[in-house]
Order: C-alpha cells, then structure tokens, then sequence
C-alpha cells in the first residue's frame, strides 16, 4: 500500500504537484477501501438471506424499536443534565473541592458498561452490601432489584455522562472567553451573559458529547443483556447467533445505522445552525468564588455524583475482591494485563495510521472526493462489534484463500488489530478531523505554496500541528480497546485473553467475585488514559 | 513514508506468525470451547502432562464459535468443539461443522440419549433444570411438574430469566418434544402470565429472588444453585440455603437435563488427539473433577455426583434424545417471542 507513493514522495517540484496528489489519493482510497471492504462482505453475503423477518418483525420490532429509542433518549437527557451542569459548575466557580472534581468526575470513563451494570445491580442486590450493612444495624429493607429499563438508564447515564463533562468543559474553558468578554464590556451582567451567551455558544460541544454518549449506548451489549432490555443491538445478536437468520440481523443492523446515521445528521445539522467561529489564545473567563450555603451545594453535587459513580462501585469491587478467591485470576494477571496493553497499543497503532494518512490526504488534495474518503472510514463506529467481528473474518478468509493456502491472517492476532482499526477508526476521525480543520487555510497552504513535498507536509506541518489531536485521539483509542468486548472475544487467537475477556467470562458464569480482580484491573489501567485525557484538556 | 511502510511491514510479519502451528513435530489439539471455567484449563494441563499433546484454547459463546467456524470453512484450525448445551451440538451437526468418530470408549461410557445418533457428538457431563421455592411458601403438592408452573395458582410467583437463554430454550424445546406445539405455546404464555416480574437477571438473582419475597419459585439449573452454597460471598450462602429445590415430573417423564458436550470439528487437523482429549474427559477420575468442580452430574456412572449434589437427592432424568432439543431451538425461539416472553 505504502509502495503507490513511493515514487513520488521525494518529488517536490510544483510540477509533479497532480501526479504526487494522486498517489497520496490512491493510498488514501485504499486505505478506506481496506477499511470498508469487512462491511461490504458482510452486507453482499447475505443480501440473498431472506430469513424470518416476518416472524421477527409481527413480534419483536415495536418492542426493539421502543426499548432502543426510550434508552437513547433517556441516557442521553440525563447525561446532557450531569455533564454539562457538572462541567458548569467545575468551571465558572471556585467552590472547595472544585479542583479535584475537574479531574475525579471523569474517572468513571474508565468503567465498561456491562461492569458497571454487574457493580450496580450487585451493590443494590438481596444479597449486597446495602443490605448486609442495613441488616447489621436492624433495617431490613435495604435492597432493591434495580434490572430493568429505569435501572439500566441510571447505570449507562453514570458510566457515559463525562463524554458530556469533557467536551464541555473544553469548549467553556478554551474556546469562546472572547465572545465573553466583548459581550461583558458591553456591560452584560455575568449570570445574564452565561445564560445568554455561554450556553448558546456551548451548544456544539454539548451536542457533539450527547451524540457520543448515544452511539456508546446503541453499541452496548452486556448490559442490555444482564438488565433484560431488548433492543436492535440485543436483536441482532439474538438472531443472528441464537436463531441463525443471517437475514434479520442485518436488517436490524440496518435499522440500528438507520438511527445512527439520523442522530449524526441530527448533530450535525444542530452544529451548523449554531455554529460559531472559534477564537484562540483569550484569557480563560474568570471564576467566581462560591461562598457559605451555596458552595456547600455545589461541593455536595459533585461528590455526590462521583461518590454514585466512582467510588461506590470501585469501593464494591475491592469488597469482592476481599470476599473472593482470587488466587486463579491473580496467578494470571500478569499475561492478562500484557494482553490487554498490546491489543490497546497495537490496535491504537494501527488506527492512527488510517485516520492521519486518510485526514492528511483530505488536507492535501480538498476535493469532495478526499473529504468523502476521510469520512467513510468512521463508519465502523456505528456498527456493533460483534457484526464487525463477523465482516473481519469474512474478509480474513477471502485474503487468505488468494494469496496462500492456510490459515494466516484468519485467527490470528492481526485481524483483532485490524478489526479495532475498522471499529475505532471512527473514535479518532473526530479530534484529529477538528485538528485538522483549524490548521486549513493558515501554515498548511504556505506549505503548499512554497512547494513543500507531500512528504515534508505531512512529516513537518501536518503532524506537528495534529499533535494534540493525535494524542487525544489515542488516549481515546486505547480506553475503547481496553474496555472493548464483543470483538475480542470472538475475533482473539488461540490461548489469548485479556483482563476484559476474563472479567466477562467470570461475570457470565455467575461467578462475579472471581471477576472483581480482572475488573477492577480494566477500571485501574483504564484510569491512566483518563488521567492523560484530563491532562490534555486542561492544556488545551 | 517509507519508514511507515517498513513498520507497517515488520508488524505484519510479527502477527501473523501462525498463532496455532501447524508443524506436525508438535503434538497439539486445538479447542473452541464455550466452557471457560478454571477446572477445564487444569484437566487439559493433566492431558498434556499424560499425553505431551499441547492443548490450544479459545472461549467464547458457542453461537459466536459456530459462526466462526463457519467462516472459517475449511482453513478452520479447531479440531474440538465444546458447548455447555446440547442445542449448540446439534446446530453445529446441521451446519455440516462436526464429523463422526467412533469409539467404544464413548459408546460404552455414555448414555444413548446423551450423545448423538451419527456419532457427531457427545455429552461430558450433565446438569438439571430443576425448581426452586420458598418451602414455607409453597405447597409441593400443587407444584410436581413443569406443567403446573402454568397453572393460575403460581400468579405473580414464578421467577426466571430470559427466554434468549439457551436454557429456557431447551426447557421449552422438550415441552414440545412430550406436549405437542400447541401445549407448548399455551404453557409459556401461562407460565409468562404467572411472572413475578419481567425476565432479567441470571439463574442466581432467581433464586435471591425468592430470598427476597419478590417471588416463590424459581426455574434455576442445579449447578448454579450448588455455586451458590459455596459461594464466595456470605449472604449468597445465605439466599440458597433458603430455598428448596424440586426435580420437576418425577412420575413420569423425568426432569428435563442439559449437557455439556464436545464435537470433532469437521475439517480437524487433529483428529486423533481431539478424540483422545475427550475420552481422557470421559475417564472415572477426570470426570469426578469435572463435574465436581461445576456441581453438575457426571456422565460416566461409576464416577460418583459430588456430595452436595447427592444432598440435592437422586432423580430421575427425561431420556428424551438431546439431539431433539436442538431440532426443536429454532421453534421454541419463536414461540417465546410470540407470546412475549422476552
């Protein structure tokens, strides 16, 4: 692949300009093409499955569509609610605490969903600590079933509400101080001039988490599953594994990117109509100090919040860890962790190389055709792992069966990284897509002009000035494949698991204190990326 | 450019390095098992310390193993699928992904009616999907097959989880087999009219159920129950030792039984030492670990149930033949989804 532009990549000379476009085009193209063709697999070889839709369709579609829509809805108002009062409140005050909860109220980023639904539910269970200790002290009635939609709402609301936080927070903290200012010279008191023209102004950035939040929920599996609330991506699953019917679940897996894709226009059309030019390198808006009763309030919620969201579960955790026989699991930690560490790595790796190559191509060449090219390969996000997994093999066979006679790339730990860069691809477009969006027009095109080869573009301008989207766009990689599941399991080599495989092998054999040291692995390794991820915020 | 094409090709020829080798100086056998518990990784350390046969494992659920064998046509490297159900075994047969093997050590050691009719699959241990109840609760009397779960006495009673287990889908799948399809949709749309609440959770939050007053009987496999009363956490203990359990139509067709099975995989590179590997599973002593270790029943009868399950009490088994069960998943899917059981 890297050979098409061999030729050409030494070549500065304006005259070759076209010609040296066009190999970084077709590069680009195949790249995507790379990326894309698991998809297509997938939809061609069973366009011809006619299924039982109609079964499927009489009985279970209103339901799915009901439950998927109800849950989207449901999480993603209360994460608006949580992560942008949170983000607010952290930003535009000084209140005791307020420092620490900048960073703390985004730890439990580092909590995979169906963790969190394993933690919650136990913590509230007949046979949870809630209950043991209220029994303790003569009050017999604190437990509470808490499966189902109500519960499985609060549970994703917890573990999604800081995509809402983080881009918020950024976009009050970096981006629009001038707007403010002018507006505050013009004599605007500050609550009107946070009502009146923050939170316009902070509308993208709201929509941009929000959107985030409900393509996380429509992707999540394990606790749609444990919670009993089926819906498209329980669907698929069901009729596809469970009933065979190969047919139905692509169509449901149509409906599902149906959704995906209305949500994504939906934002994108919202961004638009309040969009606002950015301005850069203005004084942070100055924070107002809290005092008496109503810093107890705000220092109350923020650790209410992460109290419910962090500390509990991960206090819950490490009590199940006391209670558990761990000495498997603890025996086999250090080859977990490597795992883990190397599917993160190298699947980030890998994503990295299609996002910049295709965002620098677009960069280069500005067509329509490049822009299309760059997107495209974001299109993995929308759609299930598992259903990923599936289009990976199938293409991991095709390779296989052309060039050699064995199984090479099929069942081997590159077609797991490969199949991270189709599925994740989509988590990197966004920063680095941002990134570079600003740097157009300004230092890119002197470049061009002065007749820099494409190579000293892309290695002198291009990267250097994506750096930080580049590193954000690979802290969020890296969480994503840690906490990933689905693709994974079905997708990992022979003798291979990570602390996310082993965690939801102990949880689905009902064994949840045995996955209380794996888990809790996930959660603390996972922390790091956060902690990287609230340092590249703050220096934004 | 050129140093990402270098890279780019080092990290290919680093991963593709056959993670499962085919050289044939190494004695190994390859297993996609949905079993992942910790025992069945310490037998197949005992195998390869017996034998020197390396075996190479992947775990992950039966449906998602048999698409992937599937896909992967006749490059497929397993030569051992293993399913903790009989209706996985039976779908990898109709799949055409399982061959035949003959062995006498099989044929004696288990059950007819626990392997399958062509020889594509058998059983290696056995659990029961029986009942448990709120003894103070619950009048035994009225309550002696799978059938009076749905009569209108239990409403807002029954307790269990949902019908996209593959559990609930054999339970269902041998009511049609003895009942008849109409019997059968009746039944889960009675049995669905007497929930105590919408079907979550697993088979342990069941039977914390029934701890905790939500309902009074619940539909629970045997070995969960055994997991429970050594469970790790006290107050598990505490919910299962309050329950009953009930082996359900013991006067006449038996209680309805699951397996844990093993197939040779069709395009097998190893089929000698796949076949080896599971008469080592069915032998005297391995079994007794084997099933011990998960409190189910062991499928060799001179190795002995472990003593919490004789203390659960001897029963009778429906001996309808397993491979019924997975005719009859698809049917019984589409029934629980007609009568919104969910």
């Amino acid at each position: 692949m890297a050979g098409t532009d061999a030729p050409y990549s030494g070549l500065g000379k304006p005259g070759f300009l076209r010609v040296r476009r066009g190999g970084w085009l077709i590069l680009a193209t195949l790249i995507a093409a790379l990326v894309l063709v698991p998809l297509l697999l997938l939809f061609t070889s069973i366009a011809a499955d006619g299924g039982s839709f109609d079964q499927l369709s009489n009985t279970q579609l209103p339901r799915y569509a009901i439950n998927t829509l109800t849950l989207v809805a449901g999480v993603g108002l209360s994460t608006l609610f949580l992560g942008t009062s949170l983000a607010l409140l952290t930003s535009l005050y000084r209140f005791p605490g307020a420092k620490f909860f900048r960073l703390a109220l985004l730890l439990p980023l580092a909590f995979p969903a169906y963790i969190a639904a394993y933690v919650y539910a136990g913590i509230f269970e007949y046979s949870g600590p809630l209950h043991l200790i209220g029994r303790h002290f003569g009050k017999n009635d604190l437990y509470a079933n808490i499966l189902g939609m109500p519960g499985l709402i609060a549970v994703l609301s917890l573990v999604l509400y800081p995509y809402v936080f983080a881009t918020t927070r950024v976009a009050i903290e970096s981006r629009y101080t001038s707007y403010l200012e002018s507006a505050r010279s013009l004599g605007l008191e500050r609550n009107a001039l946070i009502r009146k023209v923050l939170l316009p102004l902070l509308r993208p950035a709201i929509a941009g988490g929000v959107f985030l939040v409900m393509m996380e929920v429509l992707n999540d599996y394990g606790a749609m599953k444990y919670f009993g609330i089926p819906t498209f991506t329980t669907g698929i699953f069901t009729a596809w594994f469970s009933m065979g019917d190969l047919g139905s679940a692509v169509r449901l897996a149509m409906y599902l990117f149906i959704i995906v894709v209305m949500l994504g226009l939906l934002e994108s059309w919202y961004n638009r109509r309040n969009k606002v030019s950015e301005s850069h390198r203005s004084r942070p808006l100055e924070k107002r100090q809290l005092q008496g009763v109503k810093a107890f309030l705000a220092t109350s919620y923020a650790c209410g919040i992460f109290f419910i969201a962090f500390i509990a579960p991960v206090a819950y955790l490490f009590y199940l860890l006391s209670i558990a026989d761990s000495s498997h699991a603890i025996a086999e930690w250090p080859k977990l962790a490597g795992s883990s560490l190397l599917c993160a790595l190298g699947g980030a790796a890998l994503v990295l190389l299609v996002v910049v190559v295709t965002q620098f191509v677009r960069q280069l060449v500005k067509s329509k055709y490049g822009f299309w090219v760059g997107k495209s390969i974001a299109v993995g996000y929308t759609i299930p792992g598992a259903i990923i997994a599936i289009g990976v093999m199938l293409f991991s066979r095709l390779v296989d069966n052309t060039f050699n006679q064995g199984m090479i790339v099929a069942g081997s730990f590159l077609a797991l990284l490969f199949a991270y860069a189709v599925r994740f691809a989509g988590v990197a477009y966004q920063p680095l897509h941002a990134e570079s969006e600003k740097q157009s027009g300004r230092l890119f095109e002197a470049g061009q002009s002065v007749g820099l080869s494409a190579k000293n573009l892309l290695v002198k301008i291009f990267l250097p000035l994506s750096r930080k989207g580049i590193l954000l766009a690979t802290t969020l990689v890296v969480i994503d494949i840690f906490k990933e599941l689905p693709l994974t399991l079905i997708l990992r080599p022979f003798n291979f698991n990570t602390l996310a495989t082993k965690a939801f092998e102990y949880a689905d054999d009902e064994m949840i204190t045995r996955a209380a040291l794996p888990a809790l692995s996930v959660v603390i390794v996972g922390l790091i990326p956060v902690l990287l991820l609230h340092r590249i915020l703050r220096s934004r | 450019m050129r140093y990402l094409f270098i890279a780019f090709t080092l990290l290919l020829a680093a991963c593709t390095s056959p993670t499962a080798p085919e050289q044939t100086t190494v004695q190994e056998v390859n297993v996609y098992s949905h079993r992942h518990y910790d025992i069945d990784q310490a037998l197949f350390e005992q195998f390869t310390k017996e034998t020197g046969i390396t075996v190479n494992v992947v775990n992950a659920s039966a449906d998602e193993l048999l698409v992937r064998m599937q896909t992967e046509g006749e490059n497929c490297p397993a030569d051992l699928l293993i399913t903790s159900d009989a209706g996985r075994l039976v779908r990898a047969a109709d799949m055409n992904l399982l061959q035949a093997s003959n062995s006498e050590i099989v044929n004696q050691t288990v059950a007819s009616y626990l392997r399958s009719v062509d020889n594509l699959w058998t059983a290696l241990t056995v659990r029961a999907r029986v009942l448990a109840y709120a003894p103070e609760r619950v009048d035994t009397s009225l309550l002696r097959t799978y059938e009076d779960l749905a009569s209108p006495i239990w409403k807002g009673k029954v307790l269990t989880r949902s019908s996209t287990n593959i559990y609930n889908q054999s339970l269902l799948a041998s009511i049609i087999a003895n009942d008849g399809d109409s019997m059968a949709i009746a039944w889960a749309a009675g049995v669905k009219a007497n929930f105590a609440r919408d079907p979550q959770g697993n088979d342990r939050d069941q039977v914390k159920a029934i701890a905790a007053g939500e309902g009074d009987i619940a539909i629970v496999n045997t070995y969960y129950v055994g997991k429970m009363l050594t469970s790790d956490n006290p107050a598990e203990r505490e919910a299962a030792e309050a329950v009953k359990l009930l082996f359900p139509n013991q006067h006449d067709r038996g209680t309805h039984i699951n397996i844990s099975g093993a197939g040779i995989a069709k395009y097998a590179p190893n089929k000698d030492n796949a076949l080896k590997l599971i008469e080592f599973l069915l032998r005297k002593d391995v079994q007794q670990q084997f099933a011990d270790a998960n409190y189910e029943f062991p499928v060799n009868k001179e190795a002995a149930a472990s003593d919490l399950l004789k203390n659960m009490g001897s029963f009778t088994e429906d001996r309808l033949p397993l491979e019924n069960l997975g005719e009859l998943n698809a049917r019984s899917v589409e029934i629980y989804n007609e009568v919104g059981w969910n």
